[in-house]
């Protein structure tokens, strides 16, 4: 069978933008600090079959709560094949299948196959959603592809009821990866309401999936995080981050670093089409498609969700809109004097976006990749776990947890899992002191608090806290430096007691 | 004409089975996991006080407040616990007279909204929604004046509605005791009375003698009060926290029951004036919960008819997709009875265990007052007989200095501070919980107190078992 051209530049988009994905990924054969969390559940499931959610190593012992089914998918593959290469490979193919899902999406936007592609090549190259999904065996490469999977069959459904069970199928597999899929029914909810004010006509089936997918949701998160809930409260909303770090990931995002991590061309074009239809024209498939944008963006306003996961989203629809907008401009360009320059027009355009999008994204992927672990990290990890007692616990800040767990094989003190934890807050203060204070006392008493018999004091640390070295730890009565590289470990000594 | 699901004897006979089931689950539960004391913390001072009456103690003190002598709180269900125990034993009264007042008022429920014109349908989908909603199981599963009152309440109004004067007459008698219960439940059913008597003429008469006679009497007997349902006032709950069980509430409704209610109020409001009443009740009741948890327990009858009407109103629904209807009808249901599920899974092991109960027996061969956390200071009164500082019943002394006092205690790390406030209550006895340690009160092993008692020679561990530890404290 012979491919159409489309067809074959679909493919080519989609094979250059995981070339390059691999390219990076492979260029370190570690991963950043927040795969670790990840690599673990994977292994344990290879081991035993199950997750692990009780854990005597995290926070010196804590359950987890999770959905698994991302882990379980990467355990099948390595089964036959290395973790390692399972945990960069397959992350990348399900990111980079974003290309064909867009293009499916714009496609039955627009009916255009152009503008589908011009959206699919656009989407390879979302900076926020490439760099952060290259090398740290993140869920939410496959997250992002089937939320959009699930709006491909939900506008696919207006042509044929059949295509319900697809939909059905695929949430159903979207709520046993990851909760991020209430973005998706927010979305559809204020897409009712935007129907409803518009008066564009909403259909009846349109209501009881949404409602369905509503009470499913609420139903299954319940379920799932009923002991988070009974825990946090309503809280878990923002999943017991401590208010400190909160206030870090929003304060690190300005609006101009946002705007570029979506993508300046998609942003821009996203803005003037979503002024146009609430404006001037009305079209049922662009309303649909920027309901969701309005949730991601209420969501991020009121910081209920990860800046990185809002903006993941956020880019994604904007370069949905812009398949719109691409077929808009260029038949504008064609009825105009300048219809013999479309396509050095549209030359142009993907120039633009090269510059504004592919480059970052790549500029991103860079700094990713010098942001994973380093060899000397994992030699001081490995150098804990041969020499050091099995149930030590190390202090580690924050980044650094799931190292602790994963490679040293030791407890840890506070790490970037926070439900079930009743003390986080505090933890994240404490270890904030230890590393930065400069009183042995205060440290000494914090370490005992939590039973500390070393401490890990890597790059990661002095880029954490801003500091060069810690200011206590010369004083060798209480602190002897066991481990002397890059990374430095110190076994703690001292006990403080109280006067009898 | 449409047929029933059921004929009318048939569905009693099935309403009087299922409320059976879904009552003793809790005391099933138990028993497959041995553990033979009742559920709870809050029946065990309804116990002390059964006891107290038995033994002709009448309304006296209670000794088993650190240095307090505040009245044990007396209401008619006690005398009834203790009546029948002359000829059943109390063991089996405590645990099935509740079962039995709740088959009867699910049954009452039944009848009274067929009586007042509910369809079939609706009254038997209301009454199974009564049924498996946690509020129904926890008032009908543990021995204590709610599950009393309730069945009071509903049989007096069935009564009450009745054509016969005579057994409206008969009313005013089952009203009448209602004052013995305390203040807040003799309030509740006397708006109640209000509201049905402004919307039956006929009963106007009937109102007119028992609110009166009701208030005359609330201002005589002797005050008790439900303490167990009122806000506890040491836990700083907000608005969804107290209501939502899933988010914490202890007396409060699923979330889907709450989403449920809505559309059905929503529906009932576009129905026949003859719901009027109800959706008056309901916002009578509405008000009442948002000042006292009590009020839920009341609440809680007329959320499973609004419940019933948006099921009524998903099932007469038009669908388009029929898969979808059935996966949401699916869905909605599986999700009304996972707050059920999950709160008998949490009443069965709410009651003390086998480790909890041989460490009492250990503390009550000791002399001297206690230290725990509040939440177990029934069980501490009930099985070790000791006084202790603090318990849930916030009632005849200042628990909001005790609280402090007792946090003090916890959270500080300050020996001498600690000792002044234990030598002040002349505590000896600290019983820890492994809860306590989990959160309740503690976050960490050296935090306060477990800092000093590890590090004092002024406590001693006494006894340890997998979930208790016992300290003593002695001032050297």
């Amino acid at each position: 069978m012979r491919l159409k051209r489309h067809q074959i530049l679909l493919i080519s988009i989609f094979v250059l933008v995981l070339a390059i994905r691999l390219y990076f990924a492979f260029q370190t054969p570690n991963f950043t600090n927040n795969a670790y969390f990840n690599l673990r559940q994977i292994e344990h499931i290879k081991e035993t079959g199950l997750p692990l959610y009780e854990d005597n190593l995290s926070y010196g012992g804590r359950t987890y709560i999770f959905t698994p089914l991302f882990h379980y998918i990467l355990a099948f593959f390595s089964l036959v094949l290395p973790l390692a290469f399972v945990a960069k490979l397959l992350p990348n193919i399900f990111a980079a299948s974003l290309v064909f899902i867009i293009y499916l999406v714009s496609k039955e936007i627009t009916k255009n196959t152009n503008a589908a592609l011009f959206a699919s090549f656009m989407a390879g190259f979302i900076p926020v959603f490439f760099s952060n999904t290259i090398n740290s065996v993140s869920i939410f490469s496959l997250i992002i592809p089937l939320n959009f999977l699930v709006i491909y069959f939900f506008l696919k459904t207006r042509e044929n009821k059949k295509n319900v069970v697809y939909m059905l199928a695929l949430f159903f597999t979207l709520l046993l990866i990851h909760p991020a899929s209430f973005i998706l029914i927010l979305g559809f909810l204020v897409y009712l309401l935007v129907v409803e004010l518009e008066n564009i006509g909403l259909e009846k089936w349109e209501v009881e999936v949404i409602l369905f997918f509503t009470a499913l949701i609420v139903w299954f998160n319940l379920v799932v995080y009923k002991n988070a809930f009974l825990v946090h409260g309503p809280n878990l909303i923002w999943r017991n981050i401590p208010p400190q770090i909160q206030s870090l990931y929003f304060s690190r995002t300005s609006i101009a670093e946002a705007i570029y991590q979506i993508g300046v061309v998609p942003f821009l074009c996203g803005v003037y089409l979503i002024y146009s239809y609430f404006y001037k024209y009305r079209k049922k498939n662009i309303h649909f498609i920027i309901s969701f944008i309005i949730a991601a963006f209420v969501l991020l306003a009121f910081k209920l969700i990860e800046p990185i996961l809002g903006l993941m989203f956020l880019g994604t629809f904007l370069v949905l809109l812009l398949s719109q907008f691409y077929m808009n401009f260029t038949f504008y360009i064609e009825k105009t004097r300048l219809s013999n320059l479309k396509k050095g027009i549209v030359i142009i355009l993907i120039a633009v976006f090269v510059v504004t999008s592919i480059i970052p994204s790549i500029s991103y992927a860079s700094i990713e990749v010098k942001n994973s672990v380093t060899d000397s990290d994992i030699s001081a990890l490995a150098w804990i776990r041969e020499n050091t007692p099995k149930n030590s616990i190390v202090l580690a800040p924050l980044e650094e947890g799931h190292l602790i767990t994963t490679i040293s094989r030791r407890k840890n003190v506070l790490d970037d899992n926070f439900l079930l934890i009743r003390d986080a807050k505090q933890r994240y203060e404490d270890t904030r002191i230890i590393y930065t204070t400069q009183y042995e006392t205060n440290a000494v008493s914090l370490l005992n608090q939590y039973n500390v018999d070393y401490i890990y004091f890597s790059n990661g640390a002095k880029k954490a806290y801003a500091i060069p070295r810690m200011s206590y730890v010369n004083e060798k009565k209480c602190f002897e430096l066991v481990y002397d590289r890059d990374v430095k470990i110190y076994k703690t000594l001292c006990r403080l007691e109280e006067n009898k | 004409m449409k047929k029933n699901l059921l004929n009318e004897k048939t569905a009693l006979v099935f309403v009087i089975v299922l409320a059976a089931i879904v009552l003793s689950m809790p005391l099933l539960f138990r028993a497959i996991h041995k553990e033979s004391s009742l559920p709870g913390k809050e029946p065990y001072y309804h116990s002390r006080v059964v006891e107290a009456i038995s033994n002709d103690e009448g309304p006296g003190k209670d000794p088993l407040l650190v240095d307090e002598r505040r009245p044990l709180l007396i209401s008619p269900y006690h005398y009834m616990v203790s009546y029948l125990s002359r000829g059943i034993d109390e063991a089996y009264v405590v645990r099935f007279l509740p079962i039995l007042l709740g088959i009867l008022s699910a049954v009452l429920f039944f009848l009274m909204l067929r009586k007042h014109g509910v369809s079939y349908d609706l009254s038997l989908i209301s009454v199974i929604v009564l049924i498996s909603s946690p509020n129904f199981i926890y008032a009908y599963t543990l021995s204590t004046p709610l599950c009393l009152i309730l069945f009071i309440n509903l049989l007096a109004f069935f009564l009450l509605s009745s054509k016969s004067k005579y057994l409206s007459a008969v009313s005013i008698l089952l009203f009448l005791t209602i004052p013995f219960f305390g203040v807040l439940d003799t309030v509740i059913t006397l708006v109640l009375i209000l509201i049905y008597a402004v919307l039956f003429k006929e009963k106007r008469l009937y109102a007119f003698v028992i609110i009166p006679a009701c208030a005359l009497l609330l201002t005589f007997v002797p005050q008790s009060g439900l303490f167990s349902a009122v806000n506890n006032p040491l836990i700083n709950h907000n608005f969804f926290g107290r209501v939502v069980l899933e988010l914490g509430s202890e007396y409060g409704f699923g979330f889907f029951v709450l989403l449920l209610a809505i559309i059905g109020f929503l529906t009932s409001l576009k129905l026949s004036k003859k719901y009027l009443l109800f959706n008056i009740l309901f916002a009578g009741l509405i008000v009442f919960s948002i000042f006292f948890n009590h009020a839920f327990f009341y609440l809680n009858f007329a959320m499973a008819l609004l419940v019933a009407f948006a099921f009524d109103k998903f099932l007469k629904m038009k669908w388009q997709i029929s898969i979808i209807r059935d996966m949401t009808l699916f869905v909605v249901i599986l999700g009304v009875l996972f707050s059920t599920v999950s709160f008998i899974s949490r009443s069965a092991v709410s009651g003390p265990d086998e480790n909890v109960i041989v460490s009492l027996a250990y503390l009550e061969q000791k002399q001297g007052n206690v230290l725990s956390h509040y939440s177990y200071g029934f069980w501490i009164e009930s099985f070790a007989q000791k006084p202790v500082l603090m318990d849930s019943l916030f009632k005849g002394y200042d628990y909001k200095k005790r609280a402090f006092d007792s946090n003090s205690i916890y959270y500080s790390r300050n020996l001498e501070n600690t000792k002044n406030i234990l030598n002040k209550y002349e505590i000896r006895y600290i019983w820890i919980h492994k809860d306590m340690k989990n959160g309740l009160v503690w976050e960490n092993e050296n935090q306060g107190l477990l800092f000093l008692l590890k590090n004092s020679v002024d406590f001693q561990k006494v006894y340890n078992n997998t979930e208790v530890e016992i300290w003593e404290y002695e001032s050297k």
